[in-house]
């Protein structure tokens, strides 16, 4: 079982490399050693308790937000479904524990994390249906063409309406409303894997399709946040250029995610798993020096996004 | 008795049960979602090899029936745990999720991953079972991605990876649904041969041709339970009494005012 298992993961991490790109690879990979080694000097001054809980930390998101539970109960015993999921999470954790190991020299992080993992995996799988509640969230005051945010906020509105908070609530830190912008953003770029159907598509294009699509987008985003901002100049007007990175870089993402949406959109295809290049392109606009890499990618998305409309929707 | 089914060279070997004492049965079956009750102290019960119906409309409740035969309506809210009651036996013990395969109307797909591929997770319990003798079927490009199959070749691979579970009772929903005619009557194939082997099939169509040429016996849901059964001899006067439903209700709600 293991074997076929890692066999079938490998696969899917080869393929979802060959689609980054050779090229974009050969960047990626020295800045990430870079980013590594400066991440290995922060972590020197850590207790290796907290990088314990930063592991698990990530390693829990990714089991709460899976969507192959259902599939795994459907065809798995419970034994059978603990073995995957520890064999699973005990491999991300892998390249966790070589950078605990170079920065602590300390194997402690290695039980204490497997412990939490062997836990977690008996967390039960989130449902996925429908429920009753999500349809009296109110979401009128949502415009209709941004069906996404509404879908978003019926489906995790909680998260998104806690993550806005934060940027209130922490008002007093400076950092509050870049983690409250970004968090609230990447949350937000999960509904953009549901694709449309193609009369829904259709009905809406013209040859404006991808500009008149983000446009609103952003407009409502910086909307949003527009309290957030004013107040944030008000307390750290000094750390103005903290707020305006903030706002460029959930622009970003969202803009990436759209685009990202439309490159990969194809008919009779439900969802598009966008998730982990999106994630790879907030860490580029987070991390200072791989911010060119961001804006390359946006501009390639750009392209890609603007082909595939016009194949499937040829002007004229 | 037991019983063995060759076809080529596939063998679908069923258990060693009895034929007589094999029975699946369903107890007074609750469940729903959230505050809202969907099936009601539902009973139904079937002997090995019969394919079995399950007729109703939209949100009658056959995919609820099919969650809760599986177990799945597992709620975490209280309300969902009280509502939830029941049991389900083969063979008089409580059945054991080995026992039954599940179709799900909408099945999902790892994606990034080619149709051989996929149907190799399934080769992890079943690595006898002969995938390429039923792709003859379904002609399936099993190297091409599944993110590339279109909704009927879905469903042919779905159903592939349901069949090498070998189990007992397969729950099919709408197995009809997006194929074309050629797989309509491969399924009508599979069919055959899983009853010919003493296996439990439990499908819902909204089409009624596939469930009347397949079914040994059609159960129609409504307000929560089967509240009537026909057997092959009545399926001329379920027609009947189905289209005079159906145009009583679209009459009635389009009368003016």
């Amino acid at each position: 079982m293991i074997p076929v298992w890692i066999k079938m993961r490998w696969q899917q991490i080869f393929r979802t490399l060959k689609s980054v790109g050779l090229l974009l690879l050969l960047i990626f990979i020295p800045l990430a050693g870079i980013g590594v080694l400066g991440l290995l000097k922060t972590l020197q001054n850590w207790h290796f308790g907290y990088f314990v809980l930063l592991i698990v930390g990530v390693i829990t998101s990714i089991h709460l937000s899976r969507g192959d539970g259902r599939f795994l109960q459907l065809h798995f015993a419970k034994a059978e479904i603990f073995k995957i999921l520890l064999l699973e999470y005990s491999l991300i954790a892998i390249p966790f524990y070589l950078i605990a190991f170079a920065a602590f020299a300390e194997w402690q992080v290695i039980p204490f994390t497997q412990i939490a993992i062997a836990a977690l995996t008996l967390i039960p799988f989130r449902e996925m249906g429908h429920h009753s509640f999500q349809t009296k969230i109110p979401v009128d005051w949502i415009p209709i063409r941004l069906f996404e945010w509404r879908f978003a906020f019926r489906k995790f509105g909680a998260v998104l309406l806690l993550t806005w908070l934060i940027g209130f609530l922490g008002v007093r830190f400076v950092g509050a409303p870049l983690v409250s912008t970004l968090l609230f953003t990447v949350f937000l770029t999960a509904v953009f894997e549901y694709l449309e159907n193609k009369e829904l598509f259709l009905g809406r294009y013209h040859h404006r399709f991808l500009r008149d699509k983000i446009a609103p987008h952003l407009k409502f985003l910086n909307l949003l946040f527009l309290p957030q901002y004013l107040i944030f100049f008000i307390f750290h007007g000094e750390y103005w250029y903290i707020g305006l990175a903030a706002a460029v870089m959930a622009n970003m993402i969202l803009t990436f995610a759209i685009l990202k949406k439309y490159a990969t959109w194809r008919p009779r295809t439900k969802r598009s798993h966008i998730s982990t290049q999106v994630a790879l392109f907030s860490l580029f606009c987070i991390v200072p020096f791989l911010f060119p890499v961001a804006l390359i990618w946006l501009v390639v998305f750009y392209r890609k996004a603007t082909g595939r409309v016009d194949y499937f929707f040829p002007k004229g | 008795m037991v019983l063995w089914l060759h076809c080529s060279s596939v063998t679908i070997e069923p258990s060693n049960h009895s034929t007589v004492f094999f029975m699946f049965k369903i107890n007074n079956l609750t469940s729903g979602y959230g505050e809202k009750v969907i099936l009601k102290d539902l009973n139904f019960e079937c002997p090995r090899g019969q394919i079995r119906g399950v007729l109703g409309p939209n949100g009658a409740g056959k995919t609820t029936f099919f969650n809760s035969v599986f177990g799945f309506i597992k709620p975490l809210p209280k309300q969902v745990r009280d509502k939830f009651s029941g049991n389900v036996t083969l063979d008089e013990s409580p059945i054991k999720q080995e026992q039954i395969a599940y179709l799900e109307t909408d099945p999902y797909f790892y994606p990034l991953l080619t149709g051989q591929e996929y149907l190799n997770i399934f080769k992890i319990k079943n690595p006898t079972f002969d995938f390429e003798y039923w792709n003859r079927l379904f002609d399936l490009p099993l190297d091409n991605l599944i993110d590339t199959y279109s909704t009927g070749m879905r469903k042919k691979v779905a159903l592939m990876g349901i069949l090498a579970q070998e189990a007992e009772v397969l729950l099919l929903d709408e197995p009809f649904n997006g194929v074309d005619l050629e797989t309509v009557e491969s399924i009508y194939f599979i069919l055959e041969k899983l009853r010919d082997a003493g296996k439990i099939v439990l499908l819902t169509s909204h089409v009624l041709p596939t469930l009347t040429s397949t079914c040994d016996q059609i159960h129609w849901l409504k307000d929560g339970h089967f509240f009537k059964n026909f057997a092959k001899a009545d399926y001329p006067q379920l027609e009947q009494e189905l289209q005079q439903m159906i145009r009583n209700h679209i009459e009635d709600r389009m009368k003016p005012g």
